[in-house]
């Protein structure tokens, strides 16, 4: 969309489609509920980027990460009508900076006796972990905000990527005093 | 020990349900069986999407939610246009639907269809009911959440076999729902700034929409209105909310509403909206609309804040609240001050008024369609509920007939469903025995639920029926006219190798189905045939032929401002 060309041919909702929105939905735990917050968006042409969900300390109430990209105002109507659903209990939408944003990244990628060592250094500095070791290969475990996931993800491209599984992140508001090891 | 089925029938009784509009099917059938043994009346509908119409033309006329019961399957997805209708409108319902048995649902039984998951968009709430302990609760909360807040339809699905399970009914004396807000009550403070806009303003305007219905609120708004002498536009759903008999009436405003509400609303420096969502019927171009107003908004749905305008004063708040409230801030004003205030404001809108009246040219041999409906009102003297199809008929009913009284003009505004209006007027008959009911329909919305006709005869409910027969899909016919050099896409609905020739005979079909009818198409003959219409106490059909070449004016074009109205 770098081109002014392809943006005419593009509706103006997808015009800000890079715009990158965390939402923390705190739900009640009862089937259908994904569904009805799912629908919000894709009636509206929006594509969730990731979605978690997993129960609270309370297991009457689950609470959802969900990452979107799109138009402001139309993500602000969103809000409101998640708000409006009758199982959702409360929507936070973060700002960047306003919340501590984790997630967790499973990959598997070759390494042999000749590049494991070296793919070990890499997993160390970024306090990776390793959890399973084949003759050919690897599976590595890591959590973190987005940026240092990517960092690690570009490195370890290069011993190449057999599979992978992210989680996409977990986001909750950071107290006013607090500040991210990671910032 | 109790069965499921009389679980679900012990829950309608405990919410005051007098009766279900319900077409049997396998995965219902056993709540009918239940039925026979209760007192709650039970009306067979000839088609689900009828029944579902039918509950909201109770729901509409009474206030009270509807009730409709459909079979799975089939029976399910006929509801769905019904429940389309009373989401948009925000009309109160609870839709029944039978479901195939536990062990069955997603393995495409026999009549299965995921209803909840058809449904999703169009509802305010819904429910699939796989444990039967679930059933008392369930209905509890889907009563209150139709009718409460901002109402809506609300859907419960319950597999047959948890029908015909046992078990011992707990019914809870109250909801516990903590993601469902609570009615929002009109802050203080914002009031304080509604009565400061109101002393600076010099054109101030109200405009009212369905939410002084729901809301109960005509009576506040008309002390309203008297006391700051401020004139007032409904919208479509608004209609009857404020009497269009009173002097500061302007009737309905948009697409096809007066020139001098219209008018009004885009000259306006205070702009008072309550209970509205500014729909694109009634904004023309949002952007341009009442451009250079300050807007007050007082809505009860958080979602409808800033959702197609921004506001300068949003005031989340039940319309009857804040109302409430105004008028008490109001109580040491004279009327009178207000009075002088706007009073060049209303010379404006008097002549306005006196420039661009509605009205239609007489015809020596011919009905006009407008005359049709203001010779109705006059002979029910305005005391009658409405009911229309959708096209130019519906327009024309709002134009010509005055309303008074909110909940005597019912219509699928909305959505916009063709087939509404005749099952709605069987509903609101239902609901209103002792008042004239009367279905205002077009040729093309009649045949859409004409069915229901045996309904109206086997059920004996006297609601009648006048068909302003123009043998044509009139607004998309005068859609054709105006902005497709009348080039007809499939919009003629008689017979095109008899174009002359009336087609069908609606007054045969009435006869049919055992309901007296009678066809006009001389003025002379209007009169009387309306005096037959009304006197009778059953079902009555009136075809009524008008010339197709009426359009409804005025007319602002989709997408344009009160500047490119169209008044010839």
């Amino acid at each position: 969309m770098d081109s002014p060309l392809d943006c005419r041919t593009e509706s103006p909702l997808s015009l800000s489609m890079t715009q990158r929105h965390t939402l923390a939905i705190l739900v009640e735990n009862k089937f259908g509920v994904l569904v009805r917050i799912a629908g919000l968006f894709s009636g509206r042409g929006f594509n969730i980027d990731s979605l978690n969900v997993a129960t609270t300390t309370d297991p009457a109430f689950s609470r959802m990460t969900v990452v979107v990209r799109g138009d402001n105002k139309v993500l602000d109507q969103i809000t409101r009508q998640l708000e409006k659903l009758v199982n959702v209990i409360e929507v936070q939408h973060f700002h960047p900076h306003e919340a501590v944003e984790r997630e967790l990244i499973l990959l598997k990628v070759k390494a042999d006796s000749k590049t494991r060592s070296e793919a070990m250094q890499i997993v160390d500095i970024f306090r990776a972990k390793i959890v399973d070791v084949q003759a050919e290969s690897i599976l590595v475990e890591t959590t973190g905000a987005q940026r240092k996931v990517e960092a690690f993800l570009s490195l370890m491209r290069k011993f190449g990527v057999l599979e992978m599984t992210r989680t996409g992140p977990v986001a909750m508001r950071r107290a006013a005093t607090a500040c991210d090891d990671e910032d | 020990m109790t069965r499921g089925a009389d679980i679900i029938v012990q829950a309608l009784e405990r919410e005051g349900v007098e009766v279900v509009f319900a077409y049997p099917g396998g995965t219902s059938m056993e709540i009918h069986q239940s039925l026979t043994r209760s007192k709650i009346r039970v009306i067979l509908p000839r088609h689900e999407q009828g029944e579902a119409f039918a509950a909201e033309g109770y729901a509409r006329a009474s206030g009270r939610p509807g009730v409709c019961m459909a079979t799975s399957g089939p029976g399910a997805t006929n509801l769905v246009t019904g429940i389309a209708d009373a989401y948009m409108d925000s009309i109160p319902m609870v839709a029944i639907t039978g479901q195939v048995p536990n062990f069955f649902i997603g393995k495409m039984a026999f009549q299965e269809t995921d209803v909840v998951g058809l449904t999703l968009p169009i509802v305010k709430h819904s429910y699939l009911v796989l444990d039967i302990n679930d059933i008392p609760r369930v209905f509890k909360e889907a009563f209150h959440l139709a009718r409460t807040g901002r109402p809506g339809p609300v859907l419960i699905d319950i597999p047959k076999n948890v029908q015909q399970m046992n078990a011992q009914p707990v019914f809870p004396d109250s909801v516990d729902l903590p993601g469902y807000a609570e009615t929002p009550k009109a802050d203080p403070i914002a009031i304080q700034e509604v009565i400061g806009l109101l002393a600076k303003a010099k054109r101030p305007l109200l405009y009212c929409g369905g939410g002084i219905i729901s809301g109960g609120a005509h009576g506040e708004l008309l002390r309203f209105a008297e006391r700051t002498h401020i004139p007032v536009a409904t919208t479509l759903m608004g209609i009857g909310g404020f009497p269009e008999t009173h002097p500061l009436a302007l009737k309905w405003l948009g697409m096809h509403g007066t020139v001098f509400a219209n008018n009004a609303a885009n000259e306006a420096d205070l702009l008072l909206a309550i209970g509205v969502r500014f729909d694109d019927r009634v904004t023309g171009k949002v952007e341009k609309f009442c451009e250079h107003g300050t807007i007050v908004h007082i809505e009860i749905d958080p979602s409808e804040i800033g959702k197609n305008k921004p506001v300068a004063l949003p005031i989340l708040s039940d319309v009857k609240d804040a109302l409430r409230k105004l008028n008490a801030a109001l109580e040491g004003d004279s009327p009178a001050s207000f009075k002088a205030r706007y009073a060049d404001w209303h010379r404006q809108i008097a002549a306005w008024k006196k420039q661009y009246p509605l009205a239609w040219k007489p015809s020596a041999h011919e009905i006009p369609p407008q005359q049709v409906i203001r010779t109705l009102y006059e002979m029910t003297k305005g005391d009658a509920i409405i009911t229309t199809g959708v096209g130019q008929h519906q327009m024309w009913t709002g134009q010509f007939y005055d309303f008074t009284k909110p909940r005597t003009f019912l219509t699928s505004a909305g959505l916009g469903a063709m087939g509404f209006g005749y099952p709605a007027a069987l509903g609101a008959k239902v609901a209103c025995p002792n008042k004239q009911v009367i279905d205002i329909d077009g040729d093309g919305s009649f045949q859409m639920n004409i069915q229901e006709l045996a309904t109206a005869h086997i059920e004996k409910i006297a609601a009648k029926a006048i068909i302003l027969n123009n043998r044509h899909l009139g607004m998309v016919m005068q859609w054709e006219d105006r902005f497709y050099r009348s080039n007809r896409g499939n919009t003629f609905l008689a017979d095109p190798s008899h174009p002359d020739k009336e087609y069908p005979d609606f007054v045969q079909i009435a006869r049919g189905f055992n309901i007296p009818a009678r066809k006009v198409t001389h003025p002379r003959d209007l009169r009387p045939a309306i005096r037959e219409l009304l006197d009778v106490d059953t079902a009555y059909v009136l075809d009524v032929r008008v010339p197709y070449t009426e359009h409804v004016l005025p007319m602002i074009p989709s997408n344009r401002t009160y500047k490119d109205v169209i008044i010839a």
